[in-house]
């Protein structure tokens, strides 16, 4: 049976399906050529009940260029079908038709990014994760960064000098450098791509975009707005979310194979779904043989649904965890999940010149891709196992991966010398709230206790740690409490009981640093 | 007068001292599980220890109970014993005892820091005699608690006596209790040293609107105090029946449950509580119905 009559008979099933519909109404249909060299006309297509528009699509969309990877000698069509097809009935009689690779609905892809938080200090994830130290660390290579979003608005002032130009493409309505995008100067756009649809801009009107790559390089030290981790680093702005967060895995796959073509080192994917389309996962795949390091937001459902690309093999799953390093109240889970960093109330550049919150994974994984680009761009033969492993070798829960929270959180003094072979120098007070401090000799004095009152002392090696003293009765009343923080040595705290009977009561102390905390009890009684 | 009361009586009036503090509920397993909501109970021998009235709701009955409270900080135990006398007359004798021990001994050194120079104990035992009386209908019940406690804390001794006055009314789907406890009562130490104990009010309801479950709650008043615990009990079971309810509503909020097992004629009781601070409360007891 040739070629043609084979994609006819695909075609005259399209036809004759009259069902009824929900949304998604694309589909994508790849075709096995078992001929070499046989084109395809599409002539026939254009009459029919069901379908709208049949446009044939490839991923390597340069008419003159040949990626045998994806491309080879298989043909893939995007096919708009009316609002009431059966869209299951459709797929499943599709699937049967001999050289038929797959059969999808498109699948949408929208961001990961949650409420703005006034209420939080701007960026206070440098200190409180000691990524001052990520930015402080002298980039020596330029890095592409690709940012696979809404855009960026690469006339904001602390982005600007961050943004990568494509100086074989000015911006003069021609496609100058050959790659299939006229005027991708500063930028790409893929919205609508897959449709056909002619956007041509890729500024950011969302704002999401422009969020996550002022995390990844907002200018340091231009007296202006706030400091990204990797200020050196340069953002290829690939669009193809469009101004409600919104696009399709097809336009996401085509970005992410522009994005590992134009030579970007690391690809930041701050949004997903639940449903892959294989050509999502085609395109994932192209950019890993190409040694790419792809990072992506693991999800705000928090739940263990899986999405899309961050459930990908391959793929930097990332989630979202708050001040205090517990799990963010909205961060998904699950066994895909790898790391998880600060993604709760996020300062970054937005629109128009401005500055504001956002929480989410997608800014934990924008944190992420920031620090691994930092440190590419200080040894460029990094590979993706070599700092993937680092990751882990230097995370909270390197030995018990787990469900909930991955391999947790980093340590970043563990990971800096890992990567890069310079050992951190920690300032004074991160010293003081990372070691582990002593606490001895926990008793009041005297007990039994007269009516001239008693001392709590106890012993610690660490300033300025916060203590708490309770005082309990018998049934677990409350009876006093005490606050204060620590000197280094003999503490004390002094205590006149008054109308409490005599008897026997509990106390509890506890002694607590940022990340640490350590409680003892006793018994005291008062005559 | 019988010969029992007449013994009784004369062991009441030959071991009284005084003490200080009520125990509460740390001594009762099915009181504890029930947050104390017991004021318009009539499970018995444990509700006497807060309305006396409820001992008329006992044939014979013999009881244990052991708890170790937040961790093994301290225990209690308690034995108790009540019997009718004829249709309408009720005694009953109990001695809860709270014992800590490893309390450290401690100075001041020479340098103003604190040493520890030894271990000492506290240890309360109370005696408590219940006396009740219900009325030829069954619908009102009153009894009291005759009380005396004796406590030894490090090298000083402290004896209290007290009374409790408590009174039910009882119906098929309702109970209503009021009670008053430690009714002049003063802790007296040997050290000259007196502590009023503040006299406690405490209301209660009871309601039972079928024969598996029943709502309890009570409110405790004292001068400067007013507090409110809640309870469900829940009889799953002719042999099983679960406790719940929250002691101190306005206050610590304490959440307790527990379960009675009745295996051949034994009742095997569990209580547990956590507070967040100090740990969990196991308590266990066991009772057996004489009859």
């Amino acid at each position: 049976m040739s070629f043609k009559k084979i994609i006819g008979g695909v075609l005259i099933l399209l036809l004759s399906c009259t069902v009824i519909s929900a949304s998604p109404i694309k589909v994508i249909i790849k075709i096995s050529n078992q001929v070499r060299g046989k084109t395809f006309s599409n002539s026939s297509l254009f009459s029919n009940n069901s379908i709208t528009q049949i446009n044939e699509f490839s991923l390597d969309f340069k008419t003159n260029s040949v990626n045998q990877s994806l491309v080879n000698q298989d043909t893939t069509f995007l096919i708009d079908l009316k609002d009431d097809t059966q869209l299951d009935t459709f797929i499943e009689e599709a699937k049967h038709f001999e050289n038929v690779i797959y059969v999808e609905p498109v699948y949408p892809v929208s961001v990961f990014s949650g409420t703005n938080d006034p209420f939080y200090n701007k960026q206070y994830y440098l200190s409180k994760d000691k990524l001052q130290h990520i930015v402080d660390l002298e980039p020596i290579h330029e890095i592409i960064v690709a940012v696979l979003d809404t855009g960026v608005d690469v006339r904001h002032l602390d982005l600007e000098e961050s943004i990568y130009i494509n100086e074989n493409d000015p911006i003069n309505g021609i496609d100058d450098d050959g790659n299939g995008l006229i005027d991708d100067y500063n930028g790409a756009n893929f919205l609508g791509k897959s449709e056909g649809l002619g956007i041509t801009s890729s500024l950011d009107l969302h704002g999401h975009g422009t969020h996550i790559s002022g995390i990844i390089a907002a200018q340091s030290n231009n007296a202006e707005g706030i400091t990204g981790l990797n200020s050196k680093a340069k953002i290829l702005n690939v669009r193809f979310l469009n101004q409600f967060g919104r696009g399709n895995q097809v336009d996401a796959a085509a970005a992410i194979v522009y994005a590992t073509n134009a030579g970007a080192k690391v690809i930041n994917c701050s949004w997903g779904y639940f449903q892959a389309n294989t050509i999502l996962e085609d395109a994932i795949n192209y950019a890993l043989s190409k040694d790419v390091i792809i990072i992506a937001a693991i999800g705000n459902t928090n739940t263990n649904l899986k999405e899309y690309p961050a459930a990908f093999e391959g793929v930097i799953s990332i989630g979202s965890v708050g001040e205090e390093n517990k799990r963010s109240s909205f961060s998904s889970f699950g066994d895909h999940l790898d790391f998880q960093l600060c993604g709760e109330s996020i300062y970054s550049p937005i629109l128009n010149d401005k500055y504001g919150y956002k929480s989410g994974t997608s800014q934990s994984a924008a944190i992420m891709t920031g620090m691994v680009s930092k440190f590419l761009s200080i040894n460029p033969l990094l590979n993706q196992t070599i700092i993937f492993d680092a990751f882990v070798v230097s995370s909270s829960l390197k030995d018990q991966k787990s469900y909930k929270e991955g391999y947790g959180t980093i340590d970043i003094q563990k990971l800096v010398p890992l990567l890069t072979g310079q050992e951190l120098q920690l300032l004074e007070n991160e010293i003081t709230e990372s070691k582990t401090f002593t606490l001895n000799r926990v008793m009041n004095y005297p007990n039994p206790v007269p009516s001239s009152g008693t001392t709590f002392g106890f012993e610690t090696d660490t300033i300025d740690l916060t203590y708490t003293l309770r005082v309990f009765n018998l049934l677990g009343g409350l009876e006093t409490k005490f606050q204060g923080r620590t000197v280094n040595g003999y503490n004390k705290v002094e205590w006149t009981p008054s109308r409490l009977f005599s008897g026997t009561y509990l106390y509890l102390l506890d002694v607590s640093s940022q990340t640490k905390s350590k409680t003892k009890r006793g018994k005291l009684s008062i005559l | 007068m019988s010969h029992y009361i007449k013994v009784i009586l004369v062991l009441f009036v030959l071991s009284t001292t005084l003490f200080s503090n009520s125990f509460q509920d740390s001594t009762l397993v099915e009181g504890f599980a029930k947050a104390y909501a017991i004021t318009a109970d009539n499970s018995g021998l444990e509700t006497a220890q807060k309305n006396p009235a409820a001992i008329t709701f006992t044939k014979q009955q013999f009881s244990t109970t052991y708890t170790s409270y937040f961790d093994d900080a301290y225990k209690t135990v308690n034995i108790a014993y009540a019997k009718s006398i004829g249709n309408s007359f009720y005694l009953g004798f109990q001695i809860p005892t709270r014992l800590i021990s490893d309390i450290p001994e401690t100075i001041a050194d020479g340098n103003g820091e604190g040493f520890q120079i030894g271990t000492f104990s506290d240890t309360t035992v109370e005696g408590v005699l219940s006396v009740g009386v219900k009325s030829k209908n069954n619908k009102l019940r009153f009894g009291s608690n005759f009380k005396t406690r004796y406590q030894k804390l490090y090298s000083q001794t402290g004896t209290k006596i007290g009374l409790d006055l408590g009174a039910q009314y009882y119906s098929k789907h309702i109970t209503l209790g009021a009670s008053l406890q430690e009714i002049g009562s003063i802790m007296k130490w040997d050290t000259g040293k007196n502590e009023n104990i503040p006299l406690i009010t405490n209301l209660g309801i009871a309601i039972r609107p079928n024969k598996i479950v029943t709502f309890l709650a009570d409110t405790s008043l004292t001068k400067t105090t007013v507090d409110i615990n809640t309870a469900i009990s829940w009889k799953m079971h002719d042999q099983l029946t679960i406790n719940g309810g929250i002691k101190e509503l306005l206050k610590t909020q304490r959440l307790s449950v527990g379960l009675n097992l009745l295996l051949g004629g034994v009742y095997l009781d569990y209580a547990y509580s956590q507070n967040n601070y100090l740990g969990s409360i196991h308590k266990v007891g066991v009772r057996i119905n004489v009859f």
